[in-house]
């Protein structure tokens, strides 16, 4: 095996300028899908950590059985009463991987500053467990959502001091330490309205709701609903990979206690995680057919061209004795040493290629997004030996047809090859 | 018993709406440690007949039987470890692999055979010193002259230890004095192994140093 090694390494070194050729067309291949990769990696991480930390949606959320679909229409029905919650927590706490485990309020409405009223949607979150929500975020970009601008951060003390988007601030010409007057209907359809003090202003860096969102303490919210429930209970976990198997626990162990709840993972309840995947997964398809036609093309015709240049040799080894499988491996090894030296190329490549984005950190501004953020690639291991296989695999297919073609020919025909 | 035996075998070529015979009921046996010439001018078919007796082609109708057994019956797979075990070939243009060493170029046969690499070493650089080329092991074939690449292509033809030595105008690319010496040296080898050897020529000269002369002339076979 080593001389049929020595003799297809020997050979890509002897064409030169064509091995390079392929190679590079390989590696650039490999560096594509491995560079792209690595963004898309880094655009589902920060959208995951956006999803659960920078908007407090934990890993799970958990409802009372039918108030997505029918919570807004009878709000006071849908609610988790503090029994049921206090209940809820108890039985999340057992479990190792639970982290915390905090009261929300989604609240809507009208604010005004005396003058002015507009409308808002309020999330309803304890002060201190956001800022839990907030310390967890490891990605430099998820840090962007919701970045403050300034002020400073509510307290689980003061339930009338908010954060107001800066959007909705600009509206109702409010600044930090401005006062405000939030009104809506209670559960039980009465109006209220309770003043407010604005203690941060900051960017949901969503062009939608920048205009109309602010943060409220949890007991603001309840206040404001005259209510002792919470809509929903968000769960923080040790790992995000553990999502899937602590819902699986806890809807037996809530069933076991006879509660009617839904549990929501953060994939589920984030649309926006699932279009941006969506998104990428197509664009990434794309990309790999390119590479997929342009890698097999490129082998295809550079081991056409080596069959044909070496048709007598074939002939020679063929009277020599080789079989015609011996033959074809003779050239897939050719192949796949091509495939080989082109995928460890691209590895460096890649990696060089990512060094330099890492170090420049030049910045884009991604769709739905008001900020400029960094891009960042990241190192995805298993993208690279998923590449690399295929890649390999890839090339040996494609050196199949013209190698067969060279075992089955006529010895004496080719032998008498010029 | 015959090392080979041609019955009646005729080999026919299509070319277009033609059909050229190129060999026509050819009768002829080769026997152990014959140092026969095939002779005859271009396209009288001595290049088929070779390629019939080394089984790389089939005839179009007759029998070439190796040690009494019919090689047209044979797989090609079973004709090619034949081919690789019991027959050595010596082309007119050497055919070495350009990319191996002169070792590793006669290394080839034995490692299609499958033998150690140690053993297969050993046998090389024997027969490489053979042939009088022990200072060139390491040299690839654009750094050897054209005798000394048809001794490489002598020595690759005899390390496997075949029964017959097939060489097809093994000194048609060579000048004179080193076709002289080519044909001694295969000469030499058939007198000390008693190796077969049958070679094709069209080099009169070459006709004193031989056993027995096979004339062809439009591939039928001259007394």
């Amino acid at each position: 095996m080593i001389a049929w090694i020595k003799i297809a390494f020997r050979n890509i070194i002897k064409n030169g300028r064509r091995s390079f050729f392929t190679i590079t067309a390989i590696a650039l291949g490999f560096a594509a899908v491995n560079l792209f990769s690595g963004f898309m990696e880094y655009m589902y991480l920060g959208t995951r950590e956006v999803s659960i930390y920078a908007k407090a949606q934990g890993h799970l959320t958990i409802y009372k059985k039918g108030f997505l679909e029918k919570g807004q229409l009878d709000p006071a029905r849908y609610l988790l009463t503090a029994e049921e919650k206090q209940t809820i927590e108890n039985i999340c706490r057992k479990n190792s991987a639970v982290i915390l485990t905090t009261p929300q309020l989604n609240i809507s409405g009208l604010i005004t500053n005396g003058k002015v009223s507009t409308i808002f949607i309020g999330q309803g979150i304890v002060p201190s467990a956001m800022e839990t929500f907030l310390s967890r975020i490891t990605i430099a970009n998820s840090k962007y959502i919701r970045k403050r601008i300034s002020g400073k951060t509510l307290e689980d003390s003061k339930p009338y001091g908010v954060g107001l988007a800066y959007g909705l601030a600009r509206l109702l010409d409010l600044g930090v330490g401005s006062d405000a007057v939030a009104f809506t209907n209670t559960v039980d359809g009465q109006m209220n309205a309770l003043n407010v003090e604005v203690f941060n202003l900051f960017n949901t860096s969503s062009d939608q709701m920048n205009d109309k969102f602010m943060i409220v303490p949890f007991r603001f919210a309840q206040m404001l609903y005259d209510t002792s429930g919470a809509d929903r209970i968000a769960v923080l976990l040790s790992k995000t990979e553990l999502t899937q198997a602590v819902r699986d626990h806890l809807r037996i162990d809530f069933e076991k206690s006879g509660l009617d709840l839904e549990i929501k993972t953060w994939k589920e309840t984030s649309e926006w995680y699932r279009k941006v995947k969506e998104m990428f997964d197509v664009i990434f398809l794309f990309l790999f057919a390119i590479v997929f036609i342009v890698v097999l093309m490129s082998v295809i015709n550079t081991m056409g061209m080596v069959v044909l240049e070496r048709t007598r040799e074939i002939g020679t080894l063929r009277a020599l004795g080789l079989k015609r499988r011996g033959v074809m491996l003779l050239f897939a090894l050719e192949s796949s040493l091509l495939g080989i030296v082109g995928t460890f190329v691209g590895l460096v490549l890649t990696i060089v290629s990512r060094w330099i984005v890492n170090v420049i950190k030049p910045t884009w501004i991604p769709p739905g997004i008001t900020n400029r953020v960094p891009i960042i690639i990241e190192f995805v291991p298993e993208s690279m030996l998923y590449s690399f296989l295929f890649l390999a695999v890839l090339c040996l297919i494609a050196s199949l047809l013209p190698a067969r073609r060279a075992a089955r020919g006529n010895i004496v025909d080719a032998l008498g090859h010029v | 018993m015959a090392l080979i035996e041609l019955e009646n075998v005729s080999k026919n070529y299509r070319m277009g709406q033609t059909v050229v015979s190129a060999l026509k009921g050819i009768t002829l046996q080769i026997n152990p440690a014959e140092f026969a010439a095939v002779w005859g001018p271009s396209g009288s078919g001595k290049t088929t007949l070779l390629n019939l007796i080394g089984a790389i082609d089939e005839p179009s109708s007759g029998r070439v039987k190796f040690k009494g057994k019919d090689i047209s019956e044979l797989s090609d797979d079973r004709r090619s470890e034949l081919r690789n075990r019991s027959f050595g070939f010596i082309f007119q243009t050497f055919n070495l692999i350009p990319v191996l060493s002169a070792l590793e170029n006669v290394i080839l046969p034995l490692q299609i055979l499958g033998i150690s690499h140690k053993d297969a070493l050993n046998q090389s650089m024997h027969r490489l010193e053979q042939v009088g080329l022990a200072d060139f092991v390491k040299h690839r074939p654009d750094k050897l002259s054209g005798g000394q690449q048809q001794r490489v292509s002598i020595a690759r033809a005899l390390v496997t230890g075949p029964s017959l030595v097939i060489a097809d105008e093994p000194t048609a690319n060579l000048d004179s004095e080193t076709a002289m010496k080519i044909v001694d040296l295969m000469r030499n080898l058939n007198n000390e192994e008693k190796t077969t050897f049958i070679f094709s020529t069209h080099d009169e000269r070459l006709l004193n140093h031989v056993d027995r002369l096979i004339r062809l002339e439009d591939g039928q076979l001259k007394n």
